[in-house]
């Protein structure tokens, strides 16, 4: 069960470095006066909106039911 | 004079130009990106005709994670070519033109070309699609150096062209009446 939580924590742990950067550098080398801030908060707002979907849809899943996973998918084949 | 500033502005530098790539630049990023993100969508709606067994609970739950967490990293990739477009930019004033290139995230140059110093200017459209779009490339020969300065790319690069002309006759004009240029550095992008 606790190891099922990898399966967002790793796709989190890639993602939260690459987000910084991208708002670091929008915040950063943006000119004044161009959209670059706001693209910033557009990246900020739909990025958590994902993330909190990812939670939610990980925390959906009954993992106790996992034990039939591999049976089930392997017979789907 | 466009409205916008930049770090290491001269006093009295004014920003005439501020251009960016056409964005037909982007077109393989925009075909990308509209081919790959309908792909979870397409693949719930046809998967339970070929895979029954697969699409229910709970693998259909972990697959709609798998999916949202695809569309978490197809955002990143959307933004790292915005980034890359956006940054990529030319940055002309009555006194210098600004060349920033972004590659990608981490590896940005600028580069500085002082009008006064520009001896030839060339615009060109290449070819019909360029013509259609609206778009060309632009290349300036600086004074004493071999290395030209090519903005690529750029939509309506006659016009532009036009626009540097006429900046370089006013800084030339500027020169001729009040000496040398003040060159007052402060800080740089």
């Amino acid at each position: 069960m606790t190891l099922y939580i990898l399966i967002l924590l790793i796709p989190l742990l890639i993602f939260l470095p690459i987000g910084a950067a991208i708002v670091y550098h929008l915040r950063k080398y943006g000119l004044e006066g161009d959209s670059s801030k706001k693209l910033a908060t557009i990246f900020i707002i739909v990025s958590l909106a994902i993330i909190i979907l990812a939670i939610a849809a990980y925390l959906r899943i009954d993992w106790t039911k996992f034990d039939t996973f591999t049976f089930t998918f392997s017979n789907a084949f | 004079m466009a409205n916008v500033s930049f770090p290491g502005q001269h006093t009295g530098e004014n920003v005439a130009l501020v251009i960016r790539r056409h964005p037909i630049s982007m077109l393989f990023y925009i075909v990308s990106v509209c081919l790959i993100a309908p792909a979870p969508f397409i693949f719930f709606a046809v998967g339970p005709y070929f895979l029954p067994t697969v699409f229910v609970s709970p693998i259909i739950d972990l697959l709609i994670l798998i999916a949202i967490i695809f569309y978490l990293f197809l955002w990143v990739f959307v933004y790292v070519a915005i980034i890359d477009y956006y940054f990529d930019t030319w940055i002309i004033t009555n006194e210098r033109i600004l060349e920033v290139d972004q590659k990608r995230l981490f590896n940005r140059t600028v580069s500085e070309l002082k009008l006064i110093k520009i001896q030839d200017i060339t615009s060109e459209v290449p070819g019909i699609i360029a013509t259609l779009v609206g778009y060309g490339n632009i290349s300036l020969q600086s004074a004493g150096e071999m290395e030209r300065f090519e903005f690529k790319q750029v939509p309506h690069p006659v016009e532009t062209r036009k626009i540097i002309v006429d900046l370089y006759n006013k800084a030339v004009k500027n020169i001729a009446v009040t000496g040398t240029p003040a060159e007052k550095d402060s800080g740089g992008l």
